[in-house]
C-alpha cells in the first residue's frame, strides 16, 4: 500500500466501457465508449451534469447497475488488474466494502435504521476479519474517533437518525474505512445534502484521510467548486461521453472543450463572472439520450459546432501532457482571451 | 458580454404520462389482466342483457321446473319455478354491477367530501370529523349495514345505501391521508400564493391529484358490495322477488341444494367470479399505483 | 436607498414559531423566525444567505402571508398588511409572488401548461377569455417557453423549462415584490445560469423588487444588491453586497465565505479556518448569541446575551459582541 509509485500501473482501469438501459421508449445509451483510469492515491473527480453517465459508471465500477434494465454491453474494469465484469457475485461482494467502498449524498438511506452505528461499523470489521464482537466495536469507537466525531464512544451508541447530516456522512465515512485495505473510495455527491460550513468540513476530512490511509478517490460531482478543492484529476462528462480529461489547474486554466468552458464559466463563483452583469450559459437542455446517435452530442447546444460535429464524434485529441479531449472544435489558447 | 441568452430550444423529453405509464404495467401484470377481462365480460353481459339473454327472466313455466342444465333450450337450466337460468344470470350481472357502482359511488362521494375538509381544514375539523368516523369503523361492517337497511326498510336502492354508507368511513380515510400529503406541496402553496380560493382550491387543485389512492380501494369496493348486497339480499333486506339478484337467487332455493344443485350454485359461482374478477383487478391496480414499487 | 423615502415593503420585528407536537414529551416552540427586520425598495434585490434550519425560507412565506406571523408588522409602501383578509388578502396577492424551489413539486402534475400560467389572471378576473389567451402566450414567449407547448402538462418539460414556467405564472400578474425561495437551487448548473439571467433580464425590464432566498452564497453574491446573512431564525449581517464581499463583519458571515468553495484550484491551498461544530438545532438554540459554540471570538457575554443588530458603519448592520463592543 505504502510503497506505490506513480509509474506503477493504474489502480483502477475503465476501457471501452458502454452500459445500456433498456427501456420502454428504447435503448438509452447511458455511457460510451468510455475510458477512464484511476491512479494508486489519485481523486478523480468525474462531473457533469444530470443524465450524464456519471453515477452510472460508478454503479458500473461495484456492478450495482439493476439488470435489467441495465446492461454492461461491453468494456472491461481492470481493478488491480483484475477484471471486475468477470467476478462471480460472490466475489463482487467480498470487493464491495473491502477494497472498493462507496458514500453517497443521502447517507440515512444506506445505514440501517435499526442498529447502532458502532455495531453497523463492527460488522463490517467482522465480516472481513475474524475479529471479536468487542474488539470490532472498540475498532469502530477508533475509526468514529479518526472521523472527527465528538465523544465518539458515546456515538457509536447511537441510531442514524439521532444524528446530524454531516455527522452521518462522517459515520458512513468511518465504514468505507473499516475495511482491511481501502483501495477505492467512490464518493456519489457526498456532500450535494450538507451544508456549507458542514460541506467543507467534510471535503478537508476526505483530504486528510486519502493522505492518511493511502487511498484513492472517486469523486462524482457536479460542483465546480468542489473538485476545485478536491480533486487531483477531473473527467468531464456529457451525455453518456467522456468530452475532456485533464489534471485540475490545466481542465481550470486551459479547457479545450467547448462544454468544459461552459461549465466552468457559469458558476457564479467563478473568477471569471467577477463583477459581470450576466453569467456565461449554454444555450439549450441536455438532449434526450434516446436521441443521439453518433454525432457530438453537444453539437445542439455548441456555439462552434459544425457538420463535421453532427456527422461523427471525434477522436480523441491532446492538449498536453495528461490532457485529452474529444471536440472537432477546441477552444485554443488565443480564443479564451477575448 | 450584456447579450442575454434565454431562448431555450424546441426539445421536450417524451415522457410517458401517469395513465399511459401505468396502463402500460397493468398489461403486463397477468392476474389483473385476468380480472380486467371477467369485468369486461360481465359488464358485456350486463349492457347487452336484452339481446344476449335468451329468455324473460321473470317469465315462469312451470312444466319445465327444475331442467338440468346442458338441456335442449336451456343451457343452465331453469329454477324451481322453470325460468331460465342463464337469463336470470345475466340480467343478475346488471343488477350485481349497478349495485356495486352506485354503491361506491355513495362512499366516494360521502367520503369524498368529509375526508377532503378533514384533511384540509386540519385542527377541530379534521378531529370531529375523524371521530365519527372511528366510531363508525368500531361497528362490525355488516352490522352496520343490517341496522341501516333496517332502518331504510328492506329494498334494493336501500340496500345500496346502506353499503355506501357503512363502506364510507374507509375512503373517507383514504383520501384525509392523501389530502394530507397533497396540501403540503409547493404546488398548492403557490396556487394560494396566487389569491387561489379555498374552494377552488380544495376541489380542483388537490382532490384531482388526491385521488389516485382511492382507485385501488374503489375497485376492491365494488367487489365487497357486490358479496354485501348479496348477502343483504340472502337475508330478505335486499332485492325482493322476483327480482333475478344473484344473493337472493341463492336464497330462494337454499333448499334444493341437495336435489337440483345448479339452482343454488350457479348464482354462486357468477357471485364469485365477478368479486374475483374485482380483487384481481384492485390487487393489479395497487402494486401498480404504489409509489414504493415504482422506481 | 435614501432613508426619507418610503420602502415598497418592510418587516418590523417579524416572528414566526412553530408549536411541534410530537409524541415525545411536552410540546416545544420551534422559533423559525425570532425578529427579523427588513426592508426593501422598489426594483431592489436583496439576497437572504443562510444554511438549512436558518429559517430564510419562512421568512419569504412569512412576508407573502403564507404563514401568518405570530408578532411583527408587515407593511407594504407604508400600510400595514398584518390585519387585511378576505379580499384585501386577495388583492394583496396581486403585487406579491413567489417563485418555488423544486420545478417538480411546484406545478400542478394535472394542470396544463396554459391552465397553470393563466390561473393567476382567472383569479383575479383580469379580462376575457381571449385576453387571457394572449397574456398567458406573451407571458410563456418572454419566459423562453414555446406557446405552442400550453397544452403539455408539466412532466413533459425538463427541469429547467418548468422552472421558467413558474416564473411565468408568478409574473404573469406583473407583481411589484417577487420571492424566489431556492429558485435555481434545484437546477444543473448550466441551467441555472439560464434563469439567473432571464431573473435579471425580467427585473430589469418590469422593474419588480426581489427577495432572493438561497443556501448558495455564490448564486447569492452573484443576484443580489443587498445581502442578509441569517443564522438559526435572526438576522446576523446586513450590507451592500461589495462591503459584505470586501469585508465580513459577523464571524458566522466570514465562516461561510471561507467555507464556500471556490471554482479556482490555485487558492486552494490559500484556505484559513473552517469553522467547526454542527449547525445546532433551531428546536433549541445556544444561549445567549446562538454563533457562540462554533465561534473563534466567543467571550462570556456572548454565551450569556443575544447581541442586538446594530449599524457597525454606514450602511451596514451587524449582531456581534466582538464586532460592536459594548
Amino acid at each position: 500500500m505504502s510503497d506505490n509509485n506513480p509509474t506503477q500501473a493504474p489502480l483502477l482501469d475503465i476501457q471501452d466501457l458502454q452500459v445500456n438501459f433498456h427501456t420502454r421508449r428504447g435503448l438509452v445509451r447511458a455511457v460510451r465508449n468510455l475510458n477512464l483510469s484511476i491512479n494508486e492515491g489519485e481523486t478523480l473527480a468525474l462531473v457533469g451534469e444530470s443524465g450524464c453517465g456519471k453515477s452510472v459508471t460508478a454503479h458500473a465500477i461495484t456492478r450495482l447497475v439493476p439488470m435489467p434494465p441495465g446492461d454492461i454491453a461491453s468494456g472491461s474494469i481492470l481493478f488491480r488488474g483484475d477484471n471486475l465484469l468477470d467476478l462471480s457475485e460472490r466475489e463482487m461482494r467480498t470487493l464491495r466494502g473491502s477494497k472498493i467502498s462507496m458514500i453517497f449524498q443521502e447517507p440515512m438511506t444506506s445505514l440501517n435504521p435499526v442498529f447502532t452505528i458502532g455495531t453497523q461499523i463492527a460488522e463490517v470489521f467482522r465480516t472481513h476479519t475474524n475479529m471479536g464482537k468487542k474488539e470490532a466495536f472498540e475498532k469502530a469507537v477508533e475509526l468514529l474517533d479518526l472521523v472527527k466525531i465528538p465523544a465518539p464512544a458515546k456515538r457509536a451508541q447511537s441510531y442514524p437518525h439521532q444524528l446530524s447530516g454531516g455527522m452521518r456522512q462522517r459515520a458512513m465515512i468511518a465504514m468505507a474505512l473499516a475495511s482491511p485495505e481501502p483501495g477505492l473510495m467512490i464518493a456519489d455527491e457526498p456532500t450535494t445534502a450538507l451544508d456549507v460550513t458542514i460541506q467543507a468540513q467534510i471535503l478537508q476530512l476526505l483530504s486528510e484521510l486519502k493522505e492518511r490511509v493511502g487511498m484513492s478517490i472517486l469523486l462524482i460531482t457536479h460542483d465546480m467548486g468542489v473538485v476545485a478543492e478536491t480533486a487531483d484529476r477531473v473527467a468531464v462528462m456529457y451525455a453518456g461521453r467522456k468530452v475532456e480529461d485533464a489534471p485540475v489547474e490545466e481542465l481550470f486554466a486551459n479547457p479545450q472543450h467547448p462544454y468544459a468552458a461552459g461549465l466552468l464559466g457559469c458558476q457564479p463563483s467563478s473568477p471569471q463572472n467577477k463583477g459581470a452583469h450576466r453569467l456565461e450559459s449554454i444555450d439549450g437542455s441536455v438532449p434526450d439520450l434516446l436521441s443521439i446517435g453518433e454525432e457530438c452530442p453537444f453539437s445542439n447546444r455548441c456555439p462552434n459546432a459544425s457538420d463535421r460535429c453532427r456527422a461523427g464524434f471525434p477522436e480523441k485529441s491532446e492538449a498536453g501532457p495528461n490532457h485529452a479531449y474529444w471536440c472537432h472544435h477546441p477552444i485554443s489558447n488565443s480564443g479564451v482571451a477575448s | 458580454m450584456n447579450e442575454t441568452k434565454t431562448a431555450t430550444t424546441d426539445e421536450i423529453p417524451a415522457e410517458p404520462g401517469f395513465w399511459r405509464e401505468s396502463w402500460y404495467q397493468l398489461t403486463r401484470n397477468r392476474a389483473a389482466m385476468v380480472g380486467l377481462v371477467i369485468i369486461a365480460l360481465f359488464a358485456i353481459l350486463a349492457i347487452f342483457a336484452p339481446l344476449l339473454a335468451p329468455a324473460d327472466p321473470v317469465v315462469q313455466s312451470i312444466s319445465e321446473r327444475m331442467t338440468p342444465p346442458l338441456s335442449p333450450g336451456y343451457l343452465l337450466g331453469t329454477d324451481d319455478l322453470g325460468r331460465d337460468m342463464l337469463s336470470r344470470i345475466i340480467y343478475g350481472g346488471r343488477i350485481s354491477l349497478v349495485i356495486g357502482v352506485v354503491s361506491v359511488g355513495i362512499s366516494l362521494v360521502l367520503g369524498g367530501i368529509l375526508g377532503l375538509a378533514a384533511g384540509y381544514f386540519g385542527g377541530w375539523t379534521d378531529r370531529i370529523i375523524m371521530r365519527i368516523i372511528d366510531i363508525m369503523l368500531a361497528f362490525p361492517y355488516i352490522l352496520l349495514t343490517i341496522v341501516i337497511v333496517a332502518m331504510l326498510g328492506p329494498s334494493l336502492f336501500n340496500a345500496m345505501v346502506a353499503i355506501g354508507i357503512s363502506q364510507m368511513p374507509r375512503y373517507a380515510r383514504v383520501i384525509r391521508a392523501s389530502v394530507i400529503s397533497e396540501r403540503e406541496q409547493d404546488y398548492v402553496l403557490a396556487e394560494r400564493s396566487l389569491g387561489t380560493s379555498d374552494l377552488e382550491l380544495m376541489f380542483r387543485t388537490i382532490l384531482p391529484n388526491a385521488l389516485a389512492p382511492t382507485i385501488v380501494q374503489a375497485t376492491l369496493g365494488v367487489g365487497e358490495a357486490i358479496l354485501s348486497s348479496a348477502g343483504l339480499s340472502f337475508l330478505g333486506l335486499g332485492a325482493q322477488p322476483p327480482t333475478p339478484e344473484w344473493g337472493l337467487m341463492i336464497a330462494s332455493s337454499k333448499q334444493f341444494i341437495t336435489t337440483a344443485w345448479w339452482i343454488v350454485t350457479l348464482p354462486g359461482i357468477a357471485i364469485l367470479l365477478t368479486v374475483l374478477g374485482f380483487n384481481l383487478l384492485g390487487d393489479g391496480l395497487r402494486d401498480i399505483l404504489d409509489p414504493r414499487m415504482r422506481d | 436607498m435614501s432613508p426619507t423615502e418610503t420602502p415598497l415593503l418592510e418587516a418590523r420585528g417579524i416572528r414566526k414559531h412553530f408549536t411541534i407536537n410530537d409524541d415525545r414529551g411536552p410540546a416545544r416552540t420551534l422559533k423559525a423566525v425570532d425578529g427579523v427586520d427588513l426592508s426593501i425598495q422598489a426594483g431592489e434585490i436583496v439576497g437572504v444567505v443562510g444554511e438549512s434550519g436558518c429559517g430564510k425560507s419562512i421568512l419569504g412565506k412569512t412576508i407573502l402571508r403564507l404563514y401568518e406571523p405570530n408578532d411583527g408588522e408587515l407593511l407594504w409602501k407604508g400600510e400595514d398588511l398584518t390585519a387585511v383578509s378576505g379580499p384585501g388578502l386577495k388583492a394583496m396577492r396581486r403585487d406579491m409572488q413567489m417563485i418555488f424551489q423544486d420545478p417538480f413539486s411546484s406545478l400542478n402534475p394535472r394542470k396544463k401548461v396554459h391552465q397553470i400560467i393563466s390561473q393567476p389572471l382567472r383569479v383575479h378576473k383580469l379580462g376575457a377569455p381571449s385576453e387571457l389567451t394572449s397574456r398567458t402566450e406573451a407571458v410563456m414567449r418572454e419566459v423562453g417557453i414555446n406557446p405552442a407547448y400550453g397544452r403539455r402538462y408539466p412532466h413533459q418539460f425538463s427541469g429547467g423549462q418548468r422552472q421558467r414556467i413558474g416564473i411565468a405564472r408568478a409574473l404573469a400578474l406583473e407583481p411589484e415584490f417577487v420571492v424566489c425561495d431556492e429558485a435555481v437551487s434545484a437546477l444543473d448548473v448550466s441551467i441555472q445560469a439560464q434563469i439567473l439571467n432571464l431573473l435579471l433580464d425580467l427585473r430589469d425590464k418590469h422593474g419588480f423588487a426581489n427577495l432572493f432566498i438561497s443556501h448558495d452564497l455564490a448564486v447569492v453574491k452573484f443576484i443580489a444588491e443587498r445581502i442578509m446573512v441569517m443564522y438559526l431564525g435572526r438576522i446576523v449581517e446586513q450590507a451592500s453586497k461589495n462591503d459584505l464581499m470586501a469585508e465580513p463583519l459577523h464571524p458566522y458571515t466570514r465562516a461561510l465565505l471561507e467555507a464556500f468553495p471556490v471554482a479556482d484550484p490555485s487558492v486552494r491551498h490559500k484556505k484559513k479556518q473552517i469553522v467547526v461544530g454542527d449547525v445546532p438545532s433551531p428546536m433549541d438554540p445556544p444561549k445567549g448569541c446562538h454563533f457562540h459554540p462554533r465561534c473563534p471570538l466567543a467571550s462570556e457575554k456572548c454565551r450569556n446575551e443575544y447581541p442586538p443588530l446594530k449599524e457597525a458603519a454606514p450602511g451596514r448592520l451587524v449582531a456581534c459582541w466582538a464586532v460592536n463592543g459594548e
